[in-house]
């Protein structure tokens, strides 16, 4: 029986199929960690053990990093204000952007403007946002980090980090992103929080953006859960409009 | 014997299938905990929660899918149940141009929680981040089996400097599909 089995051609090239398929994935996992383990010293990687506080379900939940989630306690209060709920006009965002910006960057915006290859059609937006603006030499930005862009929101958010960095304020912030308001750009020291009204009335947090330095990854439900160190903000508040802030019109 | 060969060959294509499908996700960890139920306890079963995580990472990316079920009583011996799902992703890196997109996912049953689905949109990022999201609930543990909430992120990220590209993907599985099972004994 088993010799009829074996000697199908059909099952002997379906073995070697997959023996190849195996092998393959195996051989290309290897190569794609040992790219990995060559280019970054490895991941700050965070081990959820399970075991712990199971059934703990007051403000932080079953899932424990294995690591120290310090200011956790539940007296921490929260450097938030009863109006954050209320959410902000873009201007308001856009405002808190350009308060940062100083004489020096203001000069250095006026370059960004419009470079003088303006009337090649290979230095102008793919996607209608005009002359592309110069790369800084200073950024760690490839030479043609605005052609390679591959939709519009791409390109908007690299020309939004190209002119953060000559204003010299792209250090302030862990991360720069498109959300649902707009662009939000979170400063070191806030946790974005995105939450909902429960049964008792009261906020409870469903996600939490913050950088990984900031805050220690778990389950925060209330804002007394946030360390009271770190500012508490919303896609509301700090979104803002990137074709306002890069000058641009849409 | 031919449908033997048919039935040998369609089982054949259904591991690669499902081998191609899950082949990278959970590459790091992929486990499931149970805890037995105690002398005094009369669950549903013979356990008293479930706990599972998957865990992925390539480069500065990492993702984690993790979920839990518990059952207990409330303080007039009713019997409850609590559940938990769960998805982060986090990009750790000196660079602040580094681009990632990613998705996040978690659910509990229906009527643990309204919604008892988060799928936040999520769009591109730049620099370091750790994003997540959860779903948690209680209710009548007499009307729910355990199981049933999910954990679930991945993440793509990309050095334009220098191309390189990376990826994670991560669900909780069940303690069917995790790939280590531990079975603890209840130690109240």
């Amino acid at each position: 029986m088993l010799r009829n089995l074996l000697s199908s051609r059909m099952i002997q090239g379906g073995l070697v199929f997959f023996v190849l398929i195996v092998g393959g994935s195996l051989l290309y996992s290897w190569h794609v960690r040992r790219t990995r383990d060559a280019d970054f010293p490895g991941p700050d990687a965070v081990q959820v053990n399970p075991r712990e506080g199971a059934r703990d379900s007051g403000g932080i939940l079953p899932v424990d990093f294995g690591q120290a989630t310090p200011g956790l306690e539940a007296d921490d209060t929260p450097t938030v204000s009863d109006d954050t709920a209320a959410p902000s006009t873009s201007e308001t965002a856009a405002e808190t952007i350009d308060s940062t910006e100083t004489i020096d960057s203001i000069e250095t915006i006026e370059t960004d403007a419009v470079s003088a290859d303006a009337l090649d059609p290979s230095k102008m937006s793919r996607f209608g946002l005009g002359p592309y603006p110069e790369i800084p030499k200073d950024g760690d930005f490839p030479p043609n980090y605005l052609e390679t862009a591959e939709n519009i929101e791409w390109e908007l958010l690299r020309r939004i980090a190209i002119k953060m960095h000559n204003e010299g304020i792209r250090s302030k912030y862990g991360s720069v992103g498109i959300e649902r308001t707009g662009i939000i750009a979170l400063e070191r020291g806030s946790v974005l929080v995105e939450y909902e009204i429960d049964e008792n009335g009261e906020k409870s947090i469903y996600r939490t953006l913050a950088h990984p330095d900031d805050l220690s990854p778990g389950i925060y439900t209330r804002f007394s859960d946030i360390p009271s160190h770190l500012e508490i903000v919303t896609p509301d508040e700090i979104g803002f409009d990137p074709y306002e802030y890069l000058g641009l019109s849409k | 014997m031919k449908k033997i060969t048919a039935f040998f060959t369609i089982a054949l294509l259904v591991c690669i299938t499902i081998f191609a499908a899950f082949a990278n996700i959970n590459r790091d960890a992929s486990y499931s905990y149970l805890t037995r139920e105690g002398p005094d306890d009369d669950f549903p079963g013979q356990y008293s929660d479930q706990s599972n995580t998957g865990t992925d990472s390539q480069g500065p990316l990492y993702s984690t899918g993790s979920s839990w079920f518990g059952y207990f009583r409330d303080a007039d011996g009713n019997l409850r149940c609590a559940a938990d799902g769960y998805g982060y992703v986090s990009c750790s890196t000196d660079n602040k141009n580094y681009e990632t997109t990613y998705n996040l996912y978690a659910e509990v049953p229906l009527g643990l929680q309204n919604p008892n689905k988060r799928n936040p949109q999520t769009l591109p990022k730049l620099g370091s981040f750790y994003d997540s999201v959860h779903r948690f609930g209680e209710g009548n543990g007499a009307l729910y089996a355990m199981g049933g909430a999910i954990g679930r992120a991945s993440a793509t990220g990309k050095n334009p400097s220098s191309g390189a590209e990376h990826s994670t993907s991560a669900e909780s599985p069940t303690p069917v599909t995790a790939r280590d099972l531990e079975i603890l004994e209840h130690d109240d």
